[in-house]
């Protein structure tokens, strides 16, 4: 084996090549089954190396120069994960071997009792909460700021209408919604956008971007009855409710690792809802909690955009 | 637990180095190689009883393991340093061949990196405990990025010469 692919291979692990080495290491990996082979060894070891490091800190690391650095450190979490994933198949086989156990079944069941009680719901409101620091980064803001999503309200009604209030610490606002038919965004300033495209601007509303529809609540659980594994918590809280937790079956793509949701254990009706472990690659928050602020009667009008804006605000159309 | 899950934990647990070594060369974040990781594990279970005895299990594994791969990168398709399908293919197959005993004497590594000393023991304590590039690591020691980059792979070579040595000495002595 060369030096240079040696180099390569090296940097590859430490992710310091360049587009144009990292081109010729593809082709001499298809071209070449040693090359191949060689960095099959190399990530071995790399792998093997992490793991140690941090699994034997104390006995292997402890001179003088160690740097303080606290239990839930990256690498200690990993070693953590990768038990984890050697226990979740211990688990796994416990949980989820035979789907048609009597706990998936009593779960389905449960399922499409708050199927039945959440459908026939007019309107509602939800406060959405981010259980991580990171900001919403989906509505792309001309001037720069982008509204959070933490502490924002989602007003819905039926499958199609629902407006999103997210609020600057300045208490201005951001709003987003659609009729069903026209959608919109009122930025604190500037002009109002309308769009024909009733999907237009959901991008920020919980879910949207991975593909769950939260607004659409029937479509929305009928989703998770599809691809997550349920359980339900049968104790019920001292508030009433009852616990469903559903993790993402391994076949099914797109949508949080998992989902938990509070619902009254009489009626039904879902109070708080939590999506864990979303995807970040088309941005948003890790994890959000959606919690039911109040049912109330909502108009025809309340869903369009002239609620809310003065008017002499320019309202202009978006080609979308 | 039965049969068939004690048989699934038994092989996955033999096969887990290997497998979490695949994913490592692809997926390069360490956080994120343990979510593909877990996916993989639960994916090997869901579809146990369709591995067939006769094959070799870390072949089964690993085409379970390009799978959940390719779900991955799929998601970054956007990132330009990521190797395309035809490469993935090509190193699960390195995997794949790869001798047992060839991470089996990686058990050695552990008395090796207690051998270590100095900046090369903090080097590793930087990229994998730490997690840190060494631009990053290059900053914290007052180096260069290139020079911490060459310090790194000279450690991993010492490393292995040693996991070699070690394996030939106790070869010799069994």
């Amino acid at each position: 084996m060369t030096d240079r692919i040696d180099d390569l291979i090296h940097k590859y692990l430490d992710e310091t090549l360049t587009a144009s080495e990292h081109d010729e290491l593809a082709t001499q990996i298809k071209s070449d089954p040693q090359v191949a082979r060689r960095l099959a060894e190399v990530a071995c070891l790399h792998d093997r190396l992490r793991n140690l490091v941090s699994l034997d800190q104390d006995e292997q690391l402890s001179a003088a120069q160690k740097p303080a650095i606290n239990s839930a450190s990256p690498a200690r979490r990993s070693v953590l994960s990768m038990v984890t994933a050697a226990c979740l198949l211990l688990g796994a086989g416990l949980i989820f071997w035979k789907v048609g156990s009597t706990p998936a079944i009593a779960a389905a069941a449960e399922l499409q009792r708050i199927i039945e009680a959440n459908s026939t719901l007019e309107s509602r409101t939800y406060r959405i909460s981010s259980l991580d620091s990171l900001e919403d980064e989906d509505l792309p803001v001309r001037g720069g700021q982008k509204p959070p999503l933490d502490g924002a309200l989602l007003h819905v009604r039926g499958s199609e209408e629902y407006v999103l209030e997210r609020f600057f610490s300045d208490g201005t606002r951001f709003i987003t919604g659609s009729d069903g038919q026209i959608a919109w965004a009122i930025p604190p300033r500037g002009r109002v956008r309308v769009s024909r495209d009733p999907e237009r601007f959901r991008g920020a509303v919980p879910g949207q971007q991975h593909s769950i529809p939260f607004i659409d609540m029937r479509a929305s659980l009928e989703q998770l009855a599809d691809a997550y594994e349920l359980r339900v918590d049968q104790t019920i809280a001292e508030d009433g409710t009852r616990q469903l937790n559903g993790s993402r079956r391994s076949d099914a793509s797109g949508g949080p690792k998992e989902v938990t949701i509070w619902y009254d254990a009489e009626s039904g009706v879902i109070q708080r809802m939590q999506l864990s472990r979303l995807p970040r690659n088309q941005g948003g928050p890790r994890s959000v909690v959606l919690e039911l602020v109040e049912q109330r009667e909502m108009n025809d009008e309340f869903f369009q955009h002239s609620s809310h804006h003065s008017p002499d605000r320019e309202v202009i159309e978006d080609e979308r | 637990m039965d049969e068939a899950t004690r048989q699934a934990t038994r092989l996955w647990t033999k096969t887990q180095p290997v497998v979490s070594a695949f994913v490592a060369s692809i997926v390069r974040d360490f956080q994120d190689r343990d979510d593909v990781l877990q996916e993989i594990a639960v994916a090997a279970l869901d579809s146990f009883e369709k591995y067939d005895p006769e094959r070799p299990f870390v072949a089964w594994v690993m085409g379970i393991a390009r799978n959940q791969v390719g779900l991955y990168l799929r998601q970054r398709r956007r990132d330009r340093l990521i190797f395309d399908e035809e490469t993935t293919h090509c190193l699960a197959q390195a995997f794949s061949e790869l001798p047992e005993t060839e991470t089996r004497k990686l058990d050695a590594l552990a008395h090796c990196l207690k051998a270590l000393e100095g900046r090369a023991r903090q080097l590793c304590q930087l990229r994998y405990r730490e997690d840190l590039k060494p631009a990053s690591i290059a900053e914290r020691i007052g180096m260069s990025a290139n020079g911490v980059a060459k310090a790194l792979q000279r450690v991993r070579e010492q490393l292995r010469l040693c996991v070699e040595r070690t394996d030939t000495t106790e070869g010799a002595v069994s």
